[in-house]
């Protein structure tokens, strides 16, 4: 039997259920999906409200909440797992004899590859057997036989000669080059021939004077001992452009 | 040393081991071995296998500490070698056929060490914590490991899985969700 009209106290306990089953349903998926920034202490104050209101009556959803927070606090915990006694002396026999990489940059690096190439033993013996091709190669003694046979038999006939021979070989190339390399671009270029030339003969020209050069000092080498006079040096002090002391203390 | 912690800043520890100090790496190395050893039982569930995964790292790190690791991304890049190192051991067993080897007991949580009752009750919760972590999915599974029990930032587990920070985020709270269901299931008091 229904109660009478004035000993009713408030609204029956189901309504709002009945209401929201009638409307829009339960609003714990709502709730769920808010808890974990709730946990986290980022939620909204509005939200957050609503959040403790529906906490209020919904048992469920409490529980849930309560297991959130216990795992928030219990989760880093198991991020540390120790391992058997052994494992630090195993890691520390394995890391003991190899060095730490260390991060260089380029300039770092490409000093130490220089200091390592400067700093061998072997330079002096390298930069001879260099100079000793140079020298074969600007005698004319590579790629014609026995090299040692051919340079005694060039000491003790005339080398001045035979070095002014793959001198003068090298211009008489030079000078084969640019014609041949005039002629092909004439044939689709003709007027680009004169300035490729002229770039050419330019280019070449340093080679040419250092061959010559080359050349005229073997030949004084050889014939006087010495390198060529360079001229007559100057001798004394340069004349002096300063004020004499007296000028200036006037 | 055992069960101590190491106070020394982690910037000073990280120079001194750039420098060759042994003393600074054995430091940095107890510091660690926790989190490292850890995070490979997560993945390889074998405690052989992540105690080789956990050397397989620190010989990593000894190596490349001179290779511009910023001291402030260390731990975030200790526990990516970590995830790689393990994901590529699984990789080779699975090539190989072999099948997992669940193992119980094989390492004690550091937050259980100390007090005997504290370490049982502990013990016993971290159990019902690995039960109801072995319900989720692959995927959640993962980005509860990497965010809220090894801490790392959103933004690090979204590099570290290649995905958009929002779908982190909205993984790692289903993630949440999925567990604390799972753990209310296995244990109702758990909530109260």
């Amino acid at each position: 039997m229904d109660r009478p009209f004035e000993e009713q106290s408030g609204p029956p306990l189901d309504l709002v259920d009945l209401v929201l089953a009638r409307t829009s349903g339960k609003a714990c998926g709502r709730a769920e999906a808010l808890l974990p920034e709730h946990t986290d202490g980022a939620l909204g104050r509005t939200d957050g409200d609503l959040l403790q209101l529906h906490l209020g009556y919904c048992s469920s959803c409490r529980d849930l909440s309560v297991a959130l927070a216990r795992l928030a606090l219990e989760l880093p915990g198991l991020a540390e797992v120790r391992p058997d006694a052994r494992f630090i002396e195993d890691v520390l026999i394995r890391t003991s004899r190899a060095p730490v990489r260390r991060a260089l940059d380029w300039a770092a690096h490409a000093s130490i590859i220089w200091q390592r190439l400067v700093l061998r033993p072997r330079l002096a013996a390298e930069g001879a057997y260099l100079g000793t091709l140079v020298l074969a190669a600007l005698l004319g003694l590579i790629g014609e036989g026995d090299l040692a046979r051919r340079a005694a038999s060039l000491v003790a006939t005339n080398p001045v000669s035979a070095a002014a021979g793959p001198v003068s070989r090298v211009g008489l190339a030079l000078d084969a080059a640019a014609e041949d390399l005039r002629s092909r671009v004439e044939a689709s270029v003709p007027a680009a021939v004169d300035s490729v030339e002229r770039s050419f003969r330019e280019g070449a020209a340093p080679f040419r004077l250092a061959a010559q050069r080359v050349q005229r000092a073997v030949v004084d080498l050889w014939t006087t001992g010495e390198p060529e006079d360079p001229g007559p040096r100057p001798t004394g002090d340069p004349p002096s452009t300063d004020v004499p002391i007296e000028e200036k203390l006037r | 040393m055992e069960g101590r912690r190491c106070l020394i800043e982690l910037t000073t520890l990280l120079a001194r081991c750039r420098q060759g100090d042994d003393l600074a790496w054995e430091a940095l190395v107890r510091q660690f071995q926790g989190r490292v050893y850890g995070m490979a039982l997560h993945y390889s569930k074998n405690a052989e296998e992540a105690r080789d995964v956990a050397q397989e790292v620190f010989v990593r790190v000894w190596r490349h500490l001179g290779s511009g690791v910023e001291d402030e991304r260390f731990v975030p890049w200790l526990l990516r070698l970590t995830r790689n190192a393990s994901i590529d051991r699984l990789r080779r067993r699975k090539r190989r056929g072999e099948t997992e080897v669940p193992e119980d007991g094989a390492g004690t949580p550091v937050a259980a060490a100390g007090d005997p009752e504290a370490a049982a009750i502990a013990a016993s919760h971290g159990r019902l914590l690995e039960r109801a972590l072995a319900a989720l999915s692959e995927t959640n599974r993962e980005v509860l490991l990497l965010k809220d029990i090894h801490g790392l930032e959103l933004q690090e587990i979204a590099g570290l899985l290649a995905v958009p920070l929002g779908t982190v985020k909205s993984r790692s709270h289903r993630a949440r969700l999925e567990l604390a269901r799972a753990v209310l299931a296995l244990d109702p008091s758990y909530g109260a």
